[in-house]
């Protein structure tokens, strides 16, 4: 990102030489029922719809495969190929199919499908970022011809979300099917709103609408996603009018981009949080000194310690002038529209003299020393946000570094990097966000006590362990009443935030652009979809 | 000719050979691609058995014999991140590649061959001063900033040029290629100026001081005193002398245009491989990081191969054989 601002900043200095003696080029409306081209930033890897479930991916197969649940805008689950649904016992769901679902080749969509999809998804070999984590639990049994039965290993009250997402494909085709006749599209058939017509990896992805389709049709005959990674150059693909739609709008355009009055901005606060995680684990943290660099107990068992540093933090300061806006600043695990959100947890002022007072309070009147670990290339303005947050300890004593490296080193060490493959860092930032929409694979993933058996725990790189929240979480997980559910990720959440188990920082905020003609109301999940996008007038 | 072929082929395994152990073993030290893809969701067991299926729980020696047992079936692996074969994932990008970097280069002679002669013929003509001077802002301006104010120039102010991406192809000998259409044509001139720049200041530059120096030269006073035209003087005598290093130039940079043209790449979204590489390094991809490598080098070798060719139809003093070299 850094990259890209220069880049623009450059280039829009200079930009004012020409403009002031050229005439703007035309702007190029667009039309209902035509075609609508969108600038993505990330390029899709594969067309297997079960391939890396990554966002990138996860968009374009949206448009051509459904879920047997789909998620809205906020990521409630809304009927997919199933139209109803519902829990028969604890540890049993039925789906009921909707009747007129077919693929794209004609053929009905039917349970058999269904159960086929599931099954391929936890085994196409060589996916890391596969769906197993969704349907690891699950058997799935055929008890009518519209109707599935989900039979899970404990009561499981998300299995609907879960399921949501796993893309249907045709199991007359998926048979066969190699991974690469998915790139060719020769088995790249579903029963979503649009069709298969050209991949060229890293340069176009074509599709054009599905008129049989059972749900609403959308308002583009035609779509063509092309991927243009620098951010410069997709804002200026945008206004030259050579894509209707953007996403990832970097955050030093969007304020001239605000003022162009054939440039309209969509925005939707991601179901993510980047936060900044404390070694909870060791008796003696590798990076946490006293200032002399001599060992001293590990100071972030101490919760004063820790709510010391999440009260210096100016959270309002890092998502205004940090992120020019592309994040709010987070008091929580999730926001708010999400499920288990605790509207009763209040984002705090930073306040110094406090915190300097507390870390007194805790025993380290001069405070001490500690390296702050994170990526470089992953997170909006990463390093910049680990900067600000160091200054930001400073000033209450802590004599703090920032060791910012690329991902792909950063990830490896962060899980495993330390003495006898445990996470290697004291304090780090890192990033969290769940397909769920719900509150508690954060919960499960980040919160709850580490422990290798069963899976809990498995994101929980600081090794956070406190027995009262871990029970109530799996209480959580298997209650089937929405109501007491909500009401106990709620008591989680709280515990979480009174604990400081983690300093949240922000949630991003996705930023779309779009020609001033289309309109559009966000996305909480970070996915761009044709669908969502309207010819206005 | 036969032997001095051979003697490079020889070569370019070795250096492929070494680059191999060399990237087997960094990207040991770097990490493993399970890191940072898994599902954030996924369990230690899943992480245990994603590593197991892909062997990187082995020794590194067992993993590079693999490799190696894999390279004489004619088989680079698997892409971690497209999930294909890593030979086809790069193929299937090199026309992209290839035809910016041909264009790039076409562009560059274009340019730089005629001003660096004209300046070196009447270097002291305002015009020649001109040449010079613009030749300094050629290379010294940032590729990604003249590629920026291409696009907001050609593309948003104007609406001429595209701004990014790659146009109508069309399919010859199984790849597509986009220089046959006009549409491919209008896509490619941006990124291929942009690159050219750099690369026709350096040529004009290295022209002229090539007729600088072989204008005083005794053959080129006799030519001119057997009475020869001044064209086929300038044309056939000073151009052909010159000629020599400017082909070593064209030669290295093209290969590195077709190498490591990432940033103008990544700036008008080419689909070409120097894009791939960096996406792949990023995300740990091995396979293909091996493979383009060694299609690299191979690339390489080839290139300087034809260069010294090339040089012995320019000038037959010029040997390579051994007897000669000695």
């Amino acid at each position: 990102m850094e990259l890209d601002r220069r880049i623009f900043l450059g280039g829009m200095g200079t930009l004012l030489i020409p403009t002031a003696f050229l005439p703007a080029s035309p702007a190029f409306a667009v039309e209902l029922d035509g075609t609508l081209t969108i600038g993505m930033s990330t390029e899709s890897s594969s067309m297997d719809p079960h391939w890396h479930i990554q966002t990138a991916n996860s968009s374009v197969s949206q448009h051509i495969f459904d879920r047997i649940v789909h998620l809205d805008k906020n990521q409630i689950e809304v009927p997919g190929l199933a139209e109803s649904w519902q829990s028969i016992d604890s540890n049993t769901w039925e789906f009921t199919l909707r009747d007129g679902a077919t693929f794209h080749n004609g053929d009905p969509v039917t349970v058999e499908d269904l159960i086929f999809s599931y099954e391929r998804a936890s085994n196409v070999p060589g996916a890391i970022f596969n769906l197993r984590a969704y349907l690891g639990d699950k058997r799935f049994e055929k008890v009518g011809d519209r109707t599935l039965r989900v039979i899970t290993e404990h009561a499981n009250p998300i299995v609907p979300r879960e399921l949501a997402t796993t893309a249907i494909i045709s199991k007359r085709i998926g048979e066969t099917a190699l991974p690469e006749d998915y790139n060719s599209g020769e088995a790249c058939i579903g029963s979503g709103p649009y069709k298969f017509v050209d991949y060229v990896p890293g340069q176009v992805i074509e599709l054009e609408r599905n008129e049989e389709y059972w749900g609403e049709l959308p308002d583009w005959s035609r779509v063509v996603i092309r991927p243009i990674p620098t951010g410069g150059s997709r804002v200026a693909a945008l206004q030259s009018g050579d894509v209707n739609v953007i996403d990832t709008v970097p955050p030093s355009d969007v304020e001239h981009l605000e003022n162009d009055s054939e440039i309209d901005l969509g925005r939707g606060t991601a179901n993510r949080m980047i936060f900044l995680f404390f070694d909870h684990g060791r008796d003696v943290s590798p990076y946490a000194t006293a200032k002399d660099g001599s060992e001293i107990p590990n100071p972030f068992k101490s919760r004063l310690v820790r709510d010391a540093f999440d009260l210096a933090i100016d959270k309002k300061a890092i998502a205004a002038r940090i992120l020019s806006g592309n994040g709010a600043p987070a008091e929580q695990l999730v926001p708010a529209g999400i499920f288990g959100h605790n509207p009763d947890i209040p984002l705090r002022n930073a306040d110094t003299a406090k915190a300097k007072a507390m870390l007194e309070e805790a025993g380290y009147p001069d405070g001490f020393k500690v390296t702050l670990h994170g990526p470089n290339d992953r997170f909006i303005r990463d390093s910049s946000v680990m900067q600000a947050a160091a200054q930001m300890l400073a000033r209450i004593g802590i004599d703090i570094e920032v060791d910012a490296m690329p991902a792909n080193i950063f990830y490896k060490r962060a899980s495993s990097g330390g003495e006898g493959g445990v996470p290697e860092f004291s304090f780090f930032l890192v990033g969290y966000g769940a397909a769920t929409g719900e509150v508690s694979a954060a919960l499960r993933n980040l919160i709850h006590t580490y422990d290798a058996s069963t899976g809990f725990g498995s994101n929980n790189r600081g090794r956070y362990s406190n027995p009262e929240i871990d029970l109530l979480i799996e209480e959580g997980m298997a209650t089937l009443d929405d109501v007491r559910r909500e009401e106990i990720y709620k008591t989680c959440c709280a515990m979480t935030v009174e604990d400081v188990a983690v300093v949240p920082l922000y949630y991003p905020i996705s930023v779309w652009g779009m020609q001033s003609d289309i309109a559009f109301e966000g996305r909480s999940d970070e996915r761009t979809l044709a669908m969502d996008f309207n010819a206005a007038g | 000719m036969f032997a001095s072929i051979l003697q490079r082929v020889g070569q370019a395994v070795f250096v492929m050979f070494c680059m191999t152990i060399v990237v087997f073993i960094g990207m040991n030290l770097i990490g493993n691609p399970i890191d940072l893809l898994i599902s954030p969701n996924a369990t230690p067991v899943e992480r245990q058995r994603l590593i197991a299926e892909f062997g990187l729980d082995q020794a590194i020696w067992v993993q590079y014999w693999r490799f190696l047992v894999g390279l004489a079936h004619l088989d680079l692996g698997v892409s971690y991140i497209f999930n294909e074969p890593a030979l086809r994932v790069i193929l299937q990008r090199f026309p992209a590649t290839m035809e910016l970097a041909l264009m790039a280069t076409f562009l560059s002679v274009l340019i730089g061959v005629p001003l660096g002669l004209y300046a070196g013929l009447r270097p002291y003509s305002p015009v020649s001063r001109l040449i010079m001077t613009s030749s300094i802002l050629g290379f010294s301006l940032p590729t990604f900033w003249v590629g920026m104010m291409f696009i907001l120039l050609f593309s948003v102010q104007l609406g001429w040029l595209p701004s990014s991406g790659r146009g109508e192809t069309v399919t010859v000998f199984g790849m597509q290629w986009s220089f046959l259409t006009l549409d491919g044509l209008s896509h490619l001139l941006l990124p291929a100026l942009n690159l050219a720049l750099f690369k026709a200041s350096l040529i004009l530059r290295l022209t002229r001081a090539g007729v600088a120096e072989v204008l005083p030269q005794d053959y080129v006073r006799l030519a001119h005193a057997k009475g020869l035209s001044a064209r086929r003087v300038v044309y056939v005598h000073v151009l052909k002398n010159v000629m020599i290093p400017v082909v070593t130039v064209v030669g290295l940079e093209f290969g590195s245009v077709i190498a490591f043209s990432v940033v103008t790449e990544t700036i008008f979204a080419w689909p070409g491989m120097g894009k791939l590489i960096i996406d792949s390094i990023n995300n740990l991809d091995r396979p293909i990081i091996v493979a383009y490598l060694m299609i690299i080098v191979l690339l390489f070798v080839t290139i300087n191969l034809v260069v010294d060719i090339l040089y012995t139809v320019l000038d037959p003093r010029v040997q390579f054989s051994k007897t000669g070299k000695r």
